[in-house]
C-alpha cells in the first residue's frame, strides 16, 4: 500500500512537470509515426520476395514491431527518465539527498519520475498491436492476454535491470555519456525477429543483451506462439536479473559512500 | 548524555592522479595512479542536545567530509561516531527520519516544479501525517515568509528564496539534528540574516541540535557560542567563540585620532603600529597591558578620539589558518 501511495505522489508531481512541456507529446508522436513508416516499408520490401523469412510471416513481423514500439514507449515513460536522472544526480552530487531519505534508495531513485508524453509510443504500439492481430486474424483470448502481460512485464524488468547495472557503473566512472547508446543500439535489434540474425548475434541477443526476453518472447505470446513454459522461463530470467542488478547497485552505492568526495 | 559523539574519526580519499599531457591522459585510461589524501585525521568532539555549534576551517579542512560522515553519507576509515544513539553510516530508517542535511551548493527541490510539490513528495517519503504536516508547514511558511514562493517554479526563484525553500523542505519532518553545510552560500546579506534568525528560532523552538559550517563568520558569531575549528583534518580548537579570540589573539586594537601629525609620529614608543594615516593611527596592544598603555597615551599625547576593540573574528581565524598562531584546545 505504501509503495502505491508513494508512486501516486511521485507520478502526480512528474505529470505536473510534464504539462509544462506539452509540445514534446506531439513531436514524439510525429517522430514515432515516421519511424514506424520506414520500418514497415523495409519489412514490406523484405517480404515482397518471400512469404516467410526464417519462419516469420509479414503479419507476425508486424506484431513484433508493435511490441517493439510498445516496449520502447514503456521504457521511455517509466525507466529511462529515472535512469538519466540518477546519472545526473551522481554527477552533481544530489544523489546524497536520495540516499538520506528514510526509504529504500533504489526504489526512490528508479521510480521517482515518469515522462507522460512518451505515452505516444505506447499508444502507437497498442494501435499497431490491434492492427497486426487483426491482419493475422488471430484470436487473442484470456490465455494469450495473460501470457503477454506476464512476458511483457518480465521484459520490462529485464530492461530495468540491464539499465540499472550500466547506471551503477557511473559510481566508478562518473561520466558515461554513451551509456544510453549501448542500450538503444541493443534494443534496436529487437525491431526484427531474432531468428533473422546470424547465429553469434542470436546468442548475444539471448544471453548477453537479452533482447529476446524483452521483445521477441512477448510478441510470441501475443501471437499465440509462446506457451506457459517459455513464459515461466522469462519470469525466472526477470527475477534473477532484478536480484543481480539490485545486488550490484547496493555494491556500487557502498563504493560511492565509501570514496566519493 | 551527548547527542552527537565523535571519537577519533578518520577519512582518507583515494584520489586519481593524472599528469598533464595527451600521452599521460591516454595511459591513465588503462593504468591509474592513486594518491591517498587524508581528509579527516582523527577528530573527536561531542555535542549536547539543543546545542548550536559552528564548525570552522578553511576550504579542504575536512568540514564537509565530517558532516557527511555524521549524516551517514560516507563511511569513515577509522574511529567511531554516534548520533542520537545510531551509527550514522548504517543509515537506519529511524535515524534518517530524525536528521537533516542542508547543503548550500546543492538542492533537493525539483527544478521545474513549485516548491510545494517537493514538500508533498517529502511528506510521503517521511510519512508525515497530514495534520502534523500542515502544522509544520504553516509554521515554516510564517517563519520564512514563504507564501509568495510556494507556487512559483523553483527555477524562477532567486538563490536566497530557493535556500529558504530548501530549508523548509529539510525541516518538514522536524529533525532533531540539523547539519548545515554553508547554508548562506551566495545569498545576499539581508537574506543571510533571515536565514540565521530562522535557524536560531528552529533550534529554540524544537530544541534541535545544530552543527553548522560557513565561510561567513557573521553566521557563526550570530548563531554559535561554541566553535570547533579544524585545519588539515585535525582539531585545532573546541570551545567558546569568545575565548578563541582571547587565546589565539591575545591583543586589543587601539584606534587613535590625534590633534596633529607630529603627535601621530610619536605613538611608536607606546605600542606596535598597524596603520598610520595622517593623524589617525591603529595600534596593537597586548591584552594585559591595554589599560596601562591607553592611560599613558591619554596623558602624554593630544588625543581627539580613542577606541579600544577586540580584533575582528575574521582576522583571528585567518591567523590560525595561516599558521601564525599556536592554539591549544
Amino acid at each position: 500500500m505504501r509503495i502505491l501511495h508513494l508512486l501516486a505522489v511521485f507520478y502526480r508531481t512528474s505529470i505536473q512537470t510534464d504539462i509544462e512541456y506539452r509540445a514534446d507529446f506531439f513531436t514524439r508522436l510525429v517522430a514515432s509515426l515516421l519511424g514506424l513508416m520506414t520500418t514497415i516499408g523495409s519489412l514490406a520490401i523484405a517480404f515482397q520476395y518471400a512469404g516467410r523469412i526464417r519462419g516469420w510471416s509479414l503479419g507476425q513481423a508486424m506484431v513484433l514491431l508493435a511490441v517493439y514500439y510498445l516496449m520502447d514507449g514503456l521504457i521511455e515513460m517509466f525507466i529511462a527518465p529515472n535512469m538519466r536522472e540518477i546519472m545526473n544526480q551522481i554527477r552533481e552530487g544530489t544523489l546524497d539527498f536520495v540516499i538520506l531519505k528514510p526509504i529504500n534508495t533504489q526504489f526512490l531513485a528508479t521510480f521517482r519520475t515518469l515522462n507522460i508524453w512518451r505515452m505516444a509510443n505506447v499508444l502507437v504500439g497498442i494501435g499497431l498491436c490491434v492492427y497486426a492481430i487483426g491482419g493475422l486474424s488471430l484470436t487473442v483470448g484470456p490465455r494469450e492476454g495473460a501470457l503477454f502481460a506476464i512476458t511483457l512485464g518480465s521484459g520490462c524488468a529485464v530492461v530495468y535491470s540491464f539499465w540499472l547495472v550500466l547506471v551503477t557503473l557511473t559510481f566508478w566512472f562518473i561520466r558515461m555519456d554513451n551509456l544510453e547508446q549501448i542500450i538503444w543500439q541493443a534494443f534496436e535489434t529487437g525491431r526484427y525477429p531474432v531468428d533473422i540474425y546470424p547465429r553469434w548475434l542470436q546468442i548475444t541477443l539471448t544471453y548477453v543483451v537479452p533482447v529476446m526476453f524483452i521483445i521477441t518472447i512477448p510478441a510470441g505470446a501475443l501471437s499465440g506462439r509462446v506457451g506457459p513454459d517459455t513464459a515461466a522461463v522469462s519470469v525466472v530470467v526477470a527475477v534473477v536479473s532484478v536480484a543481480l542488478s539490485s545486488c550490484f547497485w547496493r555494491f556500487g552505492l557502498k563504493h560511492y559512500t565509501g570514496a566519493s568526495a | 548524555m551527548p547527542q552527537i559523539e565523535v571519537r577519533d574519526l578518520k577519512k582518507t580519499y583515494r584520489v586519481h592522479e593524472r599528469e598533464a599531457g595527451a600521452s599521460a591522459s591516454f595511459r591513465s585510461l588503462f593504468v591509474r595512479k592513486y594518491k591517498a589524501v587524508e581528509a579527516v585525521k582523527g577528530v573527536s568532539f561531542s555535542l549536547d542536545a539543543g546545542e548550536r555549534v559552528g564548525f570552522l576551517g578553511p576550504n579542504g579542512a575536512g568540514k564537509t567530509t565530517t558532516l557527511k560522515m555524521l549524516a551517514g553519507l560516507l563511511y569513515p576509515d577509522g574511529g567511531e561516531a554516534e548520533v542520537l544513539g545510531h551509527v550514522p553510516w548504517r543509515r537506519e530508517r529511524n535515524y534518517l527520519q530524525r536528521i537533516s542535511l542542508v547543503m548550500g551548493n546543492r538542492n533537493q527541490l525539483v527544478w521545474d516544479l513549485p516548491a510545494m510539490d517537493s514538500f508533498l513528495v517529502n511528506q510521503a517519503v517521511y510519512q508525515i501525517p497530514e495534520t502534523a504536516f500542515r502544522e509544520t508547514l504553516d509554521e515554516l511558511v510564517a517563519l520564512l515568509d514563504l507564501t509568495p514562493l510556494l507556487k512559483k517554479q523553483v527555477r524562477s526563484l532567486s538563490l536566497g528564496e530557493r535556500m529558504k525553500c530548501e530549508l523548509a523542505a529539510a525541516l518538514l519532518h522536524r529533525p532533531d539534528v540539523l547539519f548545515l553545510d554553508e547554508p548562506t552560500l551566495g545569498v545576499d546579506i539581508t537574506m543571510q540574516g533571515r536565514i540565521r534568525e530562522f535557524v536560531a528560532s528552529y533550534n529554540q523552538k524544537y530544541g534541535a541540535t545544530v552543527l553548522l559550517t560557513s565561510h561567513y563568520m557573521a553566521d557563526v558569531t550570530a548563531l554559535c557560542r561554541r566553535v570547533i575549528v579544524i585545519h588539515h583534518g585535525q582539531l585545532l580548537y573546541d570551545g567558546e567563540l569568545e575565548s578563541l579570540a582571547a587565546r589565539i589573539a591575545p591583543f586589543k586594537l587601539v584606534q587613535l585620532e590625534l590633534a596633529d601629525a607630529a603627535a601621530a609620529a610619536r605613538v611608536e614608543q607606546f605600542a606596535e603600529v598597524l596603520e598610520r594615516q595622517d593623524t589617525r593611527v591603529k595600534l596593537r596592544v597586548p591584552r594585559g597591558e591595554a589599560s596601562l598603555v591607553v592611560a599613558r597615551i591619554l596623558s602624554e599625547l593630544p588625543i581627539v578620539d580613542l577606541t579600544v576593540q577586540d580584533p575582528p573574528i575574521e582576522e583571528v581565524i585567518d591567523q590560525v589558518f595561516q599558521g601564525n598562531a599556536e592554539v591549544t584546545a
